[in-house]
């Protein structure tokens, strides 16, 4: 742990981002995470083995024994509804602030210092983690409650449904992007960083035709796993420039556009691929819907193996070459988008070139595409009484909860808000170039003194 | 207290004893009493006597050993002294050991041969006690000043020793283990005399050991020197060398001599071996340079490499022909393993049935990979070695280059079919992967709306719009 700069934990809220974490603490160490992991649920049954984790189980013996071991410290059960969530969101947070006191003290026992990372988990389609993340981010960092407070970083990964899911979950995608995004009565910045993939995206750039859909999540999963990994690996050893977690965030949140997708080209072998055509795959394969040419903010984050950093085949300098060029020629604008950084990171431990960029900025239109039509279909369908409108599982009609129109109301405003502002952002990266011999007698150069 | 005082006493108790038994039980009773006493007197004083007789037999027994112990340590230090007086001056000691043993004598302990007085008898055990004690530190105190004496001549000693041995290495004679071995003896402590003088004999065996080796050494290659000069006197007084083992100096010098002549008889055969041997592996050590050569083939020619260009004492000729024979052997392994090598990755692509113009096998390589025979002359070997290794790397090369292609097929075709669909026309450049023109290639053979051509490496999509697209291109081109 030494060797890297901040240290990583996941909090991961909601069955689907249980089984990512839980992946990861059984498959996928990274000595910045180690074990700060953190499995938060409403209802035992979604973390019970033989339903959320039975098909890892199968993968590999040791994993049982790893579930026995973490079960107790590592997985907390919050909130008093004994059917969970239900799909509904408003459930989840209703659940996750009445009983906060108890995901805090699970929280405590990660033992997290002032300045590391909380990499939040949820999938945006259900109710538990999509309902309870944003107000659990919300709550650390600007709540009275909060424990660590100072100058811990928040990033959240959320986790679209895949395409052919009911309305209600892309309701709740759009509910929980926003809210992840902007929060609290004055809807200020959530998360300091939101990390969007989709399901039916992945499922596609890996190929996968297997019916089976447990095998389809594990292997989903663990490309989202291995996203998280790349993220983490420049501020660790072996990278020539760091990015450190800071670096991620701050520049985007004052630009005031904070939402990315991963796009990774991993497995290349350095004997046949130069970076520029990783750099090409890794284009071509977002984890979300998006156009490339509308991002204004990249990451390049290059993983190669020690042996052919160090003879010169692969460099920071070369790597910044690249990254320039392949910006101009990829991003918004003829400038390459206005934010961009590159590490290369030397590994021990890989043979093979691995590349992500983190695609930031980019307009929310192919997402929001494919998601509104689901989003007005439920939102229409919902009976106003008064004010209020009432939120039931469709499964489970017990499960319920009153929500305010006007809530509704803000939440669409707000994310309608960071839209305009994204594409607003977009323009001016796209827009001509400034009038250089102008500008220059703006700024004092060239005019002659009386 | 008092013997007398004691019988007394006895006497009265028994009086008393006496008179209360005549009073109490009468004078039968008394009888017997005096009877049972005069008995008891008697036995009592039988074992009394036997006891007495047992007791100073054990001091006398004492009184000897104390005496053979001092006699014995006494001609101990003397034996030392004298071992030592092959190191340095040891008269004074030896002088005062004569006086330490002639008061021995003098005192009556020992007669004039040296052995154990009768008379000692006379003495009291406590007085040869500190007799002895005295003479004891007498002797510690003598093999102490022996020692304190010893010391400065035995490093000396070692010192000449090692110089010789330095002059036995430079001359070229291959010690050094020897050296290490003698370094280690030389660095044991040694504080007593007796370790000192075991040290001294140790260092002497281990020296003569050298002196045996280098004679050995040096025969053997005056007599696989004899067709190149007359070795005969030199073998000769190489042999002396033996009869005047402890005459270390002119051993040394005989030795450090027949080494330079042989030199000089070999310097001009040495000479022209060792430049065709290292050219010969120098350019076998090329061939092998190649990044898809495993390091293990690379570092056994190395290693070679390395020795030979350390190797520059033409009275080290045998190695050289050594070397010859282990360059000629691992260049015949190496040549083996890397068809062996090939041979596996040839059946793993031949399962892929590759056309013919993007991989082919080099029909030759059997034949002359039989011909790399390390019984063969070193030009015709070499020669031979070369031509197979040239072949087998290459035909590696090709092959490790096949299998990448293979593996990232899956990988490139799409970036190959979005760029063809892009532009209608791909050239290496454009691809900006290892292997292009193969990817390419096996892209056209996959793909029949394409069309490959080699010279320069140009893929093309038939379509009529790439058709459109090539025509713009070579228009653009030509203006």
């Amino acid at each position: 742990m030494e060797d890297y700069s901040t240290r990583w934990s996941i909090i991961a809220s909601g069955e689907g981002a249980n089984r990512i974490s839980f992946l990861y603490y059984a498959k996928y160490r990274n000595p910045a995470i180690e074990d700060r992991v953190l499995l938060l649920n409403t209802t035992t049954a979604d973390v019970k083995p033989e339903k959320t984790f039975e098909y890892m189980l199968t993968k590999n013996p040791r994993f049982q024994e790893i579930y026995e071991k973490i079960k107790r410290e590592k997985i907390c059960i919050f909130g008093k509804s004994p059917s969970g969530a239900g799909n509904n969101w408003k459930v989840g947070e209703n659940e996750a602030r009445d009983d906060f006191d108890t995901i805090r003290r699970y929280i405590e026992n990660l033992k997290l210092g002032g300045r590391d990372v909380i990499f939040g988990i949820s999938t945006l389609g259900g109710g538990t983690g999509n309902g309870s993340l944003p107000f659990i981010i919300y709550q650390l960092k600007y709540g009275s409650e909060a424990l660590i407070l100072g100058q811990n970083s928040f990033i959240a990964l959320g986790i679209m449904p895949y395409d052919f899911e009911a309305p209600q979950r892309f309701f709740n995608t759009i509910c929980g992007i926003a809210r992840l995004l902007k929060y609290g009565p004055r809807g200020v910045q959530n998360a300091d960083m939101l990390l969007l993939a989709d399901n039916t995206q992945i499922e596609r750039l890996l190929g996968i035709t297997e019916s089976f859909k447990e095998e389809r999540y594990y292997r989903i999963n663990e490309e989202i796993i291995k996203a998280i990994n790349m993220m983490i690996a420049p501020g660790g050893p072996g990278a020539r420039s760091t990015i450190d977690v800071a670096d991620y965030y701050q520049l985007p949140s004052n630009i005031g556009t904070y939402h990315f997708t991963p796009c990774m080209s991993l497995g290349n072998d350095p004997e046949v691929f130069g970076i520029e055509t990783a750099l090409e795959t890794a284009m071509d394969r977002p984890m979300a819907p998006v156009d490339p040419k509308t991002a204004t903010m990249a990451y390049v984050i290059v993983v190669a193996p020690k042996k052919y950093v160090e003879n010169g085949t692969f460099t920071q300098e070369g790597l910044e070459d690249i990254t320039r060029d392949w910006a101009v020629k990829n991003l918004a604008g003829r400038r390459g988008g206005i934010l961009r950084y590159s590490s290369l990171v030397a590994s021990r431990e890989i043979e093979t070139l691995d590349v992500m960029i983190l695609l930031g900025g980019f307009s929310l239109k192919d997402i929001f595409s494919k998601a509104l039509q689901k989003y007005y279909d439920f939102k229409d369908s919902l009976e106003i009484e008064g004010k209020e409108v009432e939120l039931a599982d469709e499964n489970n009609p017990r499960i319920k909860v009153r929500i305010n129109i006007d809530d509704i109301e803000t939440i669409e405003s707000r994310i309608k808000e960071y839209i305009r502002l994204t594409e607003d952002r977009i323009k001016r990266a796209r827009e001509e170039e400034i009038d250089l011999k102008e500008k220059l007698l703006e700024w004092g150069f060239g005019k002659s003194t009386p | 207290m008092n013997e007398y005082a004691l019988a007394t006493l006895t006497i009265i108790i028994i009086l008393g004893a006496g008179f209360g038994l005549l009073i109490y039980f009468g004078i039968d009773v008394v009888t017997y009493f005096g009877v049972g006493l005069v008995v008891a007197s008697i036995v009592g004083s039988v074992i009394y006597t036997w006891w007495r007789s047992q007791s100073d037999k054990t001091i006398e027994r004492l009184k000897l050993e104390i005496l053979t112990k001092i006699k014995r340590e006494l001609e101990d230090v003397e034996s030392l002294v004298e071992e030592a007086s092959k190191i340095t001056d040891m008269a004074p000691i030896s002088t005062k050991l004569t006086l330490l043993r002639e008061n021995l004598v003098k005192q009556k302990f020992f007669d004039n041969h040296f052995n154990i007085n009768k008379t000692i008898r006379k003495y009291t055990l406590t007085f040869i006690e500190q007799e002895a004690r005295k003479v004891e530190q007498r002797l510690r105190s003598l093999e102490a000043l022996a020692a304190g004496a010893c010391r400065p001549e035995l490093e000396k000693f070692i010192k000449d020793l090692q110089s010789k041995l330095e002059k036995l290495l430079d001359a070229g004679y291959g010690i050094e283990e020897d050296i290490s071995e003698f370094n280690i003896i030389a660095a044991q402590p040694s504080q007593s005399l007796r370790e000192m003088i075991e040290k001294k004999m140790r260092l002497s065996e281990k020296f003569e050991e050298v002196l045996d080796k280098c004679v050995e050494e040096a025969v053997s290659v005056a007599t696989a020197s004899r067709r190149f000069g007359d070795t005969s006197t030199l073998e000769s007084s190489v042999l002396e060398v033996k009869k005047m083992k402890s005459d270390f100096d002119n051993a040394v010098f005989l030795l450090v001599k027949a080494r330079n002549e042989l030199k000089d008889i070999l310097r001009d055969v040495f000479s022209r071996q060792h430049s065709k041997l290292i050219s010969h592996v120098k350019e076998i050590y090329s061939l092998l340079s190649a990044n898809h050569v495993g390091e293990k083939y690379k570092t056994v020619i190395r290693d070679i490499r390395d020795e030979l260009l350390s190797l520059n004492d033409p009275g080290r000729i045998q190695e050289l022909r050594e070397l010859e024979r282990e360059f000629k052997n691992k260049t015949a392994y190496v040549v083996t393993d890397l068809f062996e090598e090939m041979v596996e990755l040839e059946k793993n692509i031949n399962i892929y049935k590759p056309h013919e113009k993007v991989w082919t096998s080099d029909k030759k390589i059997p034949e002359l990979v039989n011909k790399v025979n390390p019984s063969d002359e070193l030009e015709v070997f070499a020669k031979n070695a070369r031509k197979a290794l040239k072949c087998l790397v290459n035909q590696l090369e090709k092959d490790v280059g096949f299998l990448k292609i293979i593996e990232n097929y899956a990988k490139v075709e799409p970036i190959i079919s979005r760029k063809l669909n892009e532009r209608g026309v791909l050239t290496i450049s454009d691809l900006n992967v290892k292997y292009a023109d193969k990817f390419m290639l096996l892209y056209s053979l996959k793909n029949e709306d394409t069309t490959y051509e080699e010279d320069p490496p140009t893929l093309t999509l038939k379509s009529k719009v790439a058709a459109e697209l090539k025509n713009k291109l070579l228009k653009k081109k030509r203006s």
